[in-house]
């Protein structure tokens, strides 16, 4: 895995815990090995990006339990995970112009599965939490540039979520 | 009368935690799913303000501010984006088409009750 690779990625992690802490969540990351059991109905939420620099998807899947848990209010749990899967991918989004990397996000999509297995092979394995009422996983397929470099901007920041202005 | 407010996004999800919060405060809430549905409805419906996502499909928020504000009967219609997005440049651009206020997902209810309550004020 590159510097690049390995800093988004460990971005994306945090983003993760962050966006489902705004919802009451507390996730842990955990080894691949310990979620093998725990995945008989996965629903996945896939959003896809463009850039000058960079293209791909981000999937985030998790368990009915933790998206239950986490829905302010009661709705379809797909139509749940399509929208933290959007969201998920604005505070990447915002993250990544840090460091040099601006993001288009597509419209997101949501698909469940059942009996699905994880299947890790180095660079491509995804980042599994642990919750209290269930699983989640999230991985990014992240396509960089050839010439693509690892830069801190000097940009104006982006606002935080959550945030509010009134112009 | 309650005020009538109008969220405009295509995820269901954040239509109905829009409307729960709005209504529980006394709100009368309409939904669109799209800038196209949006602009009609503020078109045919009366509206005292609109909450609006930047991306959706057919028309998004961007270009639905800048439709609605070429009509001068929608001028002083308040208009905030509640979205994922906190580019300075995107937030810049909704600012001078005539957006009132930004929110970055996930908002909390009562920060948006309460932007909501000020902003309908202003026009009573």
């Amino acid at each position: 895995m590159t510097d690049h690779e390995s800093l988004f990625r460990s971005i994306m992690q945090q983003c993760c815990a962050e966006l489902f802490a705004a919802y009451g969540i507390d996730i842990v990351r955990v080894p691949p090995a310990h979620n093998e059991a725990g995945l008989e109905s996965l629903s996945c939420g896939i959003i896809g990006f463009t850039g000058e620099r960079a293209r791909g998807a981000l999937v985030l899947a998790a368990t009915e339990g933790v998206l239950k848990a986490s829905q302010p209010v009661e709705g379809s749990p797909r139509a749940w995970l399509a929208e933290l899967a959007n969201q998920l991918l604005g505070r990447v989004k915002n993250r990544f112009v840090e460091h040099g990397l601006e993001l288009r996000g597509s419209t997101p999509v949501a698909l469940q599965g059942r009996h699905l297995r994880v299947v890790c092979e180095s660079e491509t394995c995804p980042s599994i939490f642990s919750a209290r009422s269930g699983w989640m996983l999230a991985w990014m397929d992240l396509e960089l540039d050839d010439d693509f470099v690892l830069e801190r901007t000097q940009a104006t920041q982006p606002m935080a979520e959550g945030d509010f202005v009134l112009f | 009368m309650n005020k009538t407010i109008l969220i405009v996004d295509d995820s269901k999800p954040i239509r109905q935690q829009v409307s729960a919060a709005l209504g529980e405060a006394g709100f009368q809430v309409l939904e669109a799913e799209d800038g196209a549905e949006g602009a009609q409805m503020i078109d045919d419906c009366s509206i005292d303000m609109v909450i609006c996502d930047i991306s959706m499909p057919r028309m998004g928020g961007i270009e639905m501010v800048e439709r609605v504000r070429s009509n001068l009967k929608h001028l002083s219609l308040p208009i905030i984006m509640l979205t994922t997005e906190g580019s300075p440049s995107v937030i810049k651009r909704a600012r001078e088409l005539g957006a009132k206020g930004w929110i970055v997902k996930p908002f909390k209810p009562d920060q948006l009750v309460a932007v909501v309550r000020k902003l309908t004020a202003r026009v009573a």
